[in-house]
């Protein structure tokens, strides 16, 4: 049975993440041969997770390491 | 896994007083510890002041671990009360979270309608106008859904971990992804497509 562009967008998700079963994979997959508009926002959604995923997009800010480690010393400094 | 081993012994050393072994512990977690209250709180500002409160907090507390969840996950619940109960107290919760609990119920989205796709190399991140784009949509989504990407997709915690870290379930893990990444997508298609290279040349993507 062929799926629809609604079904696969449902499930894209889940597909890049790979947590579709086998028959569903293969539907999804079959309609993706044919199917340039769901390939496409495929293929967008996937570029979407790498680009935000990238460290350069989320960046501590300048110091923020130094000032909590030294907020950690004073904090064992008062224990003693 | 290995992870826990390091982190067993790692709290064993602190515990019998080798404080200083706590930096070593706490450093791969200040990452997620901090987006995640940026997250939440939506201020630099108070975001590090939380962070730097959380860690205190998971110092102080470290005997209470029992290394039934990862140690990440735990410190991870812990930075997230920490952010609710500073907006509790700011009493500006925003409408976010009710929306977004309404939202989850329909299951109709429409994603951005596209009939072609040129990959947006990472190497485009070098324009800075591109990174302020992603982090101005991920500001934008609704909190519950902005919390899930931030620890799935950008932290790279797993599923279980995620549920964990914001006391959700697996499938309402799994739901909020789904969602975030469609509107992100909706959001972003569109204006990402100036980022693709121009025309694939024999010196590079920008060729």
């Amino acid at each position: 049975m062929r799926i629809d562009c609604k079904h696969v967008w449902q499930y894209i998700s889940a597909y890049i993440d790979g947590e579709v079963d086998a028959e569903l994979r293969e539907r999804i997959e079959r309609h993706l041969e044919t199917c340039e508009i769901c390939s496409a926002v495929l293929d967008s959604t996937r570029n979407v997770i790498v680009l935000v995923a990238d460290e350069r997009v989320f960046e501590l800010p300048a110091g923020f390491s130094e000032r909590l480690h030294d907020r950690l010393e004073e904090e064992f400094l008062s224990e003693t | 896994m290995a992870n826990a081993e390091f982190e067993a012994e790692y709290i064993r050393r602190i515990q019998a007083g080798e404080k200083h072994v706590f930096h070593d512990l706490i450093r791969p977690c200040e990452r997620a510890i901090y987006f995640l209250l940026l997250s939440i709180l939506r201020n630099e500002a108070d975001a590090e002041d939380a962070a730097q409160e959380t860690v205190i907090k998971v110092y102080r507390n470290l005997h209470l671990f029992r290394g039934e969840s990862q140690f990440r996950t735990w410190v991870l619940s812990i930075a997230r009360n920490e952010g609710l109960g500073r907006l509790r107290k700011l009493a500006n919760r925003r409408e976010d979270s009710l929306d977004a609990e309404i939202d989850e119920q329909t299951g109709d989205y429409t994603p951005a309608i596209l009939t072609s796709w040129r990959e947006v190399p990472t190497e485009a991140l070098e324009r800075k106008e591109l990174g302020g784009l992603l982090r101005e949509a991920i500001a934008d989504l609704p909190e519950n859904y902005r919390n899930v990407i931030l620890l799935r997709d950008i932290e790279e915690l797993d599923v279980r971990e995620t549920a964990g870290a914001l006391g959700i379930s697996e499938g309402a893990v799994k739901v909020r992804l789904h969602r975030a990444r469609a509107l992100l997508q909706k959001r972003l298609a569109p204006k990402l497509k100036g980022f693709a290279p121009k025309r694939k040349g024999l010196f590079g993507w920008r060729a």
